[in-house]
């Protein structure tokens, strides 16, 4: 870490001005965080991988093998359809994945996360409770929030098992916890530490990290995915195509 | 197969290598779905008159008509990103008009039907169009 910080000084005095020190000798405010987003590691949950490799996800027996099931049908050309394709929510935690923006409001009580992908809002409450469990899982589970220091922890639980992590269909269990933990690199980078704990599918918490552009001068656009779907999901689970009547 | 050579003088090799890395910039638009339903390998070059545009969520289509190899129309539908990130990159509803005459390199789908993946277009002014980056090589 000595070293790393020592590298980071340096390519500061390197560059004149450094956000990194600016950071470090400052904190940056919490309302900093609020602003429009966009992710810099695309669509794929494991940002490790590259080319095709496979995600290092610590999965269980059971749940390497289930997963080894949807790479297969990819390969024969008739890959499972996860939710999204039908239009329904990509969930918590894939939307932290979305290639789209989002824009982050925050209230004292409740941070909003307004996503444009499928216009998805998330509610993470900051006053220690979230509303009660309706007895159902939800594509964005409930959410709570805290501040340690300049980050922002969310915790979310209550997740929809169908939700997978990307179309190389990730899966998820009923036992899904997702850490988040927000920071502020500079004041137009954002970067979440995303740990899954999922006793079902992981032998032990899995972590990635993203990175996040703030996007300035940008709107958040509309999508509406139910308007003309022709990536329907078919009888088999395969995603289809809707071709010229 | 014919429309593929002559495509390919007309593209010339550099081109069509700068523009098919397009293709990892269009990796973003799988967030909807899988595009392991396309054949992402393989490219076939298709010209022929738009009847459609569709510029609509999840993802627009072109329906572009094109003569087979016997002479007789066939319709092919053409798959392209979502609008909100299609407009960032310069596209409009007005991208592609009914009775534009045009070639596309497209991904065909794996199991043989007139559909495919977007990669670029040639316009009837002579510019290409990509999909995320589509201001570069026009």
């Amino acid at each position: 870490m000595r070293l790393r910080t020592s590298l980071i000084l340096l390519a500061g005095v390197l560059a004149g001005q450094s956000p990194a020190i600016a950071a470090e000798s400052a904190p940056l405010p919490r309302s900093g965080m609020n602003g429009i987003w966009s992710g810099e590691q695309g669509v794929l949950w494991d940002t490790s991988v590259r080319g095709g490799g496979k995600p290092r996800a610590p999965f269980t027996r059971e749940y390497a093998a289930i997963y080894q099931d949807s790479l297969d049908a990819s390969a024969r050309g008739q890959p499972k359809a996860d939710p999204p394709a039908s239009c329904l929510p990509p969930g918590v935690p894939r939307i932290m994945a979305s290639p789209f923006p989002f824009e982050i409001v925050q209230s004292p009580e409740i941070t909003y996360i307004l996503y444009e992908y499928m216009s998805q809002i998330r509610r993470v409450f900051m006053t220690g409770s979230a509303p009660a469990a309706m007895g159902l899982p939800t594509f964005n589970g409930r959410s709570t929030g805290r501040w340690e220091g300049d980050t922002l922890v969310i915790e979310t639980s209550d997740l929809n098992p169908i939700s997978v992590l990307d179309t190389t269909h990730l899966p998820t269990s009923d036992t899904l916890r997702v850490t988040e933990r927000l920071r502020l690199l500079t004041p137009d980078r954002l970067e979440a530490t995303i740990t899954l704990t999922d006793p079902k599918v992981y032998t032990e918490p899995w972590t990635v990290v993203r990175t996040y552009k703030r996007k300035i001068g940008e709107q958040i656009l509309e999508y509406v995915c139910e308007e003309n779907n022709r990536n329907p999901v078919q009888s088999d689970g395969s995603t289809g195509f809707v071709g010229a009547p | 197969m014919r429309g593929i050579r002559v495509m390919l003088r007309r593209f010339p090799r550099i081109q069509v290598a700068l523009l098919a890395t397009g293709l990892l910039a269009a990796l973003p638009s799988a967030a909807h779905h899988s595009f392991a339903i396309f054949a992402r390998d393989k490219q076939v070059t298709l010209s022929g008159t738009v009847k459609e545009f569709q510029w609509t969520n999840p993802h627009v289509f072109v329906q572009l008509v094109v003569k087979n190899a016997e002479g007789a129309d066939e319709e092919w539908s053409i798959e392209g990103a979502s609008p909100n990130m299609l407009f960032r990159s310069g596209w409009t509803n007005q991208s592609f008009k009914p009775g534009d005459k045009v070639t596309m390199v497209v991904n065909p789908l794996r199991d043989g039907k007139h559909g495919a993946n977007f990669v670029f277009a040639q316009l009837p002014d002579g510019k290409t169009l990509g999909q995320l980056n589509s201001r570069a090589p026009g």
